[in-house]
């Protein structure tokens, strides 16, 4: 039996021997043209390597967008928004800080800040927070807290016979705070310097926080023992010194801590994982960028390669010719040019991944990236691996389609494959990632490459015979180029696509740039904008406005806008718009108009805006030196709270308080701010005491009853500053929002205040009182503007009655989709504090 | 793509566009090798002037594609104002 298989084998082998020897010949003579002469596939190799190793520049770059991408989005994040928090509530002793800063350390954090906070606490009298931050000097960075003149170890130690600590928000007019078993005392004052230690920054105008270097101090003070509190260890790391592909990692750990905490231990982790899920979709969609610019130069050299294969293919035609006349079958004239097309492509592929890597190194030089994790994340990857074998495989299908297939065939399916590829992309794209929409480009030129392809013999037909008055030489080529279209066809497929290409990729950088551009101008308007601080003060509590021009410098302008909002009511239902006071002069200054954003050019829009006469009526001005302001004021039914706004010199308004009216007269003072004046009384305000206002508050929201309404009567008197008197009559004057005049006698007012938790205004009367305000607005809320264009505006809780002098689609620092907007003069603005 | 298109031209123009057999055909009808020349030249200069032509065609329809491939590629996500299409 064994011999019967032997000889069976043998006979197998035998016939099998003679048709792999038929499939070495081709094999040999691929060898032998390869040595012979090596350069007739220089074009092909050439065309092939660059399109590998622009690919893999492509795959390299879009790691280094990825990277660059998620790091842009965590430079944005603020301290708080990256802290690492390691929170206790509760009392904690040493067990629990060990336990805490042990957590932080095993996943690599750096410096931790520990903190406890109390919760509000009366002492002396004044509602406080207590909190200790350690450490707390500025050494500490980030999460290091405190900036202030007296830091950690110069506050000193809290005891409960002596407590210091910084005074880093609102006031307390006390050095020394006490209660039963504490002194706390004021050593100084100090600023947070981040919001990441406590969880917020407090404001100047809010609840006292008192901050303390010493936190087992604060902890262990024993009068306080009942009052709740948290402790935290805050570690705040840098994350812009990971990269992309490190995230997922670094928020696994963060996401593993978490999970191994154990809710009976008490200890709870907050990290900034939806930040760093951000970062890394960020860095996942950037290299999508890429695939407009990417997919075209693909497009573009694999029509090169098309064409430079086409070259050889005579060459082929005749080799192949020779082996038919010496006996060779098909297979082996298949055999022989997938062969050399095999050869071809793998020397091209693995030139051009040399070259790719060579690239991708200089890119990630050039980004100041590692260049080996940069490859280790792109190119020397086992998907990196597995495109480039893609890469051949598909490159010998091309070149053997193109040696083997007939050329209008291979055009036909190549534009039908990409016409319909188009289709899907066109009719998709928006549905999905919009990876087909951004692929849709090089597909439409690969279809139009066919197409033109197609159509190219017959325009150079054509032109042969609109050529035949022509000269001669124009004619020989022209019939030339005609009597042999296929490869003067394939050139003009070739430099239509790269043109079309060109010219997209040009547009493509045109409109992001403009793009960016009218982002940026929407966002800003001019260079800059400043805004509120994190305590609210305003700019021009900040700065004067002659320190803001010298600021800008030079040449600059400098535009003084006022932001508030207003409510309309349109369509039967009240709108709440936002309000810009531009002054008029400024708003062709503005950058980013388009020629559809207005309903005429923006010089015309700020004629119709500018003021027909004056634009504010002043008021009294407080004489030089008067250092307090005093009014003689009754309220017979209650208790209500005034307060004097005084206009300074350079336009800001300061809020001075008089105290309450109560049912006895008498006079209320008021201090005249030392700095910023002359000033000008530019309003008196009648508001609720804020007791009574949150207690009407609470007892409208719970009660299903409508809202209560009262009236109260306040009388005012003479007012007056430095001996002087500032109002001698007030005939002039008019009450808006929650007051109206209920008469006038020789030198006093009386007053109607309704208790609808809106403040009462008393003012000179304005120019906007009698005539309307011109507004631009947008077409919808133009569109349901009365008669005259007026719109019927309360702003800040008075009435303005608007005309809308034109239309716009759009307006900087305006949010797209938001109800309409009315840019006017900031001058009459309401409150005047532009 | 501007590089590709210059190399690409050059090649195809260049190498693509000679036929040998015709050039032979034109020795033996008497031209000589400067009217050869000229008459190469008006072949580069006529393929490749169609091909421009269709190119710029192209990428005037393909312009139209521009806004749809920005917002694709999330350079911007939610553009304020919408994009407009900037023809280069």
């Amino acid at each position: 039996v064994d011999g019967r298989r032997r000889a069976a084998t043998i006979t197998a082998g035998a016939q099998r021997r003679p048709e792999l020897r038929a499939l070495a010949a081709p094999l040999q003579l691929v060898a032998a043209r390869a040595r012979c002469r090596p350069t007739r596939w220089l074009w092909p190799v050439l065309g092939l390597t660059l399109a590998v190793a622009f690919a893999c520049g492509v795959a390299a770059e879009s790691t280094i967008a990825g990277d660059r991408a998620a790091r842009a989005t965590l430079a944005a994040l603020d301290p708080l928004q990256r802290a690492v928090t390691v929170t206790y509530q509760g009392p904690a002793g040493a067990a629990v800080d060990r336990r805490a800063r042990a957590l932080l350390a095993r996943l690599g954090l750096p410096a931790v800040t520990r903190t406890v906070l109390l919760n509000p606490v009366r002492l002396s009298g004044r509602v406080v927070r207590l909190a200790g931050v350690e450490p707390a000097g500025t050494a500490v960075e980030p999460a290091g807290a405190v900036v202030g003149p007296v830091v950690g170890r110069s506050v000193g130690r809290c005891r409960p016979r002596a407590c210091p600590v910084l005074l880093v928000g609102g006031t307390v007019g006390q050095r020394a705070l006490r209660a039963p078993g504490v002194r706390i005392t004021i050593a100084g004052d100090g600023r947070l310097r981040s919001a990441a230690p406590l969880g917020f920054v407090p404001t100047a105008h809010g609840q006292p926080l008192l901050v303390s270097g010493d936190v087992t101090g604060v902890a262990a003070l024993p009068a306080l023992s009942s009052v709740y509190r948290t402790d935290s260890w805050v570690s705040v790391p840098r994350l812009t010194g990971l990269h992309s592909w490190e995230l997922a990692g670094f928020e696994r750990r963060l996401t593993r801590a978490q999970a191994g905490l154990a809710p009976a231990g008490g200890l709870s982790l907050s990290a900034p994982t939806d930040a760093l899920r951000s970062a890394r979709d960020r860095a996942g969609a950037a290299p999508r960028r890429l695939l407009p610019a990417g997919g075209g130069a693909l497009a573009v050299l694999a029509m090169f390669l098309i064409l430079a294969a086409y070259g050889l293919r005579r060459d082929q035609q005749v080799e192949r010719e020779r082996l038919r006349a010496a006996g060779a079958r098909a297979g082996q004239l298949v055999a022989f040019s997938l062969a050399e097309a095999a050869w071809v492509a793998a020397v091209a592929v693995a030139a051009g991944a040399a070259l790719g890597i060579g690239v991708a190194a200089l890119l990630a030089a050039q980004a100041d990236l590692p260049a080996a994790a940069v490859l280790s994340h792109s190119l020397l990857t086992a998907s990196g691996a597995a495109a480039l074998a893609g890469g051949w495989v598909i490159a010998v299908a091309v070149i053997g389609a193109v040696l083997l297939a007939s050329g209008a065939r291979l055009a036909d399916g190549l534009a039908v494959a990409a016409a319909a590829a188009l289709a899907l992309a066109l009719t998709v794209g928006g549905g999905n990632d919009g990876t087909l929409a951004l692929l849709a480009p090089p597909l439409a030129c690969l279809a139009a490459a066919g197409l033109v392809y197609r159509a190219a013999g017959v325009l150079l037909r054509g032109g042969e015979r609109w050529s035949r008055g022509g000269p001669p030489v124009i004619r020989l080529a022209l019939v030339g180029l005609a009597r042999s279209p296929v490869a003067p066809a394939l050139a003009v497929a070739f430099v239509a696509v790269s043109t079309g290409l060109a010219g997209f990729a040009l547009g493509y950088r045109a409109t992001l740039q403009r793009g960016a551009v009218d982002e940026a101008t929407q966002a800003v308007g001019l260079d800059a904008r400043v805004g509120e601080s994190a305590d609210f003060a305003r700019p021009l509590e900040m700065a004067t406005a002659s320190r803001w021009r010298a600021l800008a410098g030079p040449g600059s302008r400098v535009l003084a806008v006022r932001r508030t909002d207003a409510s309309l009511p349109l369509n039967g239902d009240t709108t709440t718009l936002p309000v810009l006071g531009v002054p008029a002069v400024g708003l062709t200054a503005i950058r980013g108009w388009r020629a559809g954003d207005g309903s005429a050019p923006p010089a015309t829009l700020a004629q119709r805006l500018a003021p027909r006469g004056p634009v504010r009526t002043p008021g009294p001005t407080v004489p030089d030196g008067a250092r307090r302001l005093t009014l003689r004021v009754q309220a017979p039914q209650g208790e209500v709270q005034l307060s004097a706004d005084l206009r300074g010199a350079q336009g800001a308004i300061t809020q001075v308080a008089l105290g309450s009216a109560s049912p006895r007269p008498h006079l209320a003072r008021a201090r005249v701010p030392g700095r910023g004046g002359p000033y000008e009384l530019e309003a008196l305000e009648i508001a609720l005491p804020t007791g009574v206002q949150a207690l009407n508050g609470h007892q409208n929201a719970e009660n299903p009853a409508a809202a209560t309404q009262s009236t109260t009567t306040v009388r005012l008197g003479a007012v007056s500053a430095g001996g002087r008197s500032l109002v001698g009559s007030w005939r002039g004057w008019r009450a808006v929002g929650a007051a109206e005049v209920a008469g006038t006698a020789r030198a006093g007012i009386t007053l109607r205040f309704a208790n609808s938790g809106q403040p009462g205004v008393l003012r000179p009367r304005q120019p906007s009182d009698a005539r309307p305000v011109p507004v631009l607005t947008d077409p919808a809320t133009a569109a349901g503007a009365g008669p005259g264009g007026e719109l019927p505006l309360t702003v800040d809780g008075e009435p303005v009655t608007a005309r809308v002098v034109g239309t716009l689609r759009r307006f900087p620092t305006i949010a797209a989709g938001g109800p309409g907007f009315g840019p006017r003069t900031a001058d009459r603005a309401p409150g005047g504090d532009a | 793509v501007d590089r590709d298109s210059v190399l690409g031209l050059l090649t195809a123009l260049l190498g693509a566009m000679r036929d040998v057999r015709a050039e032979r055909d034109l020795i033996v009808l008497g031209l000589s090798p400067r009217q050869l020349q000229r008459e190469l030249r008006a072949r580069v200069l006529a393929a490749g002037t169609l091909g421009t032509a269709i190119g710029l065609l192209l990428a005037a329809l393909l312009t139209r594609l521009v806004v749809g491939a920005v917002q694709a590629a999330g350079a911007v996500a939610v553009p304020d104002p919408p994009l407009v299409a900037i023809a280069p």
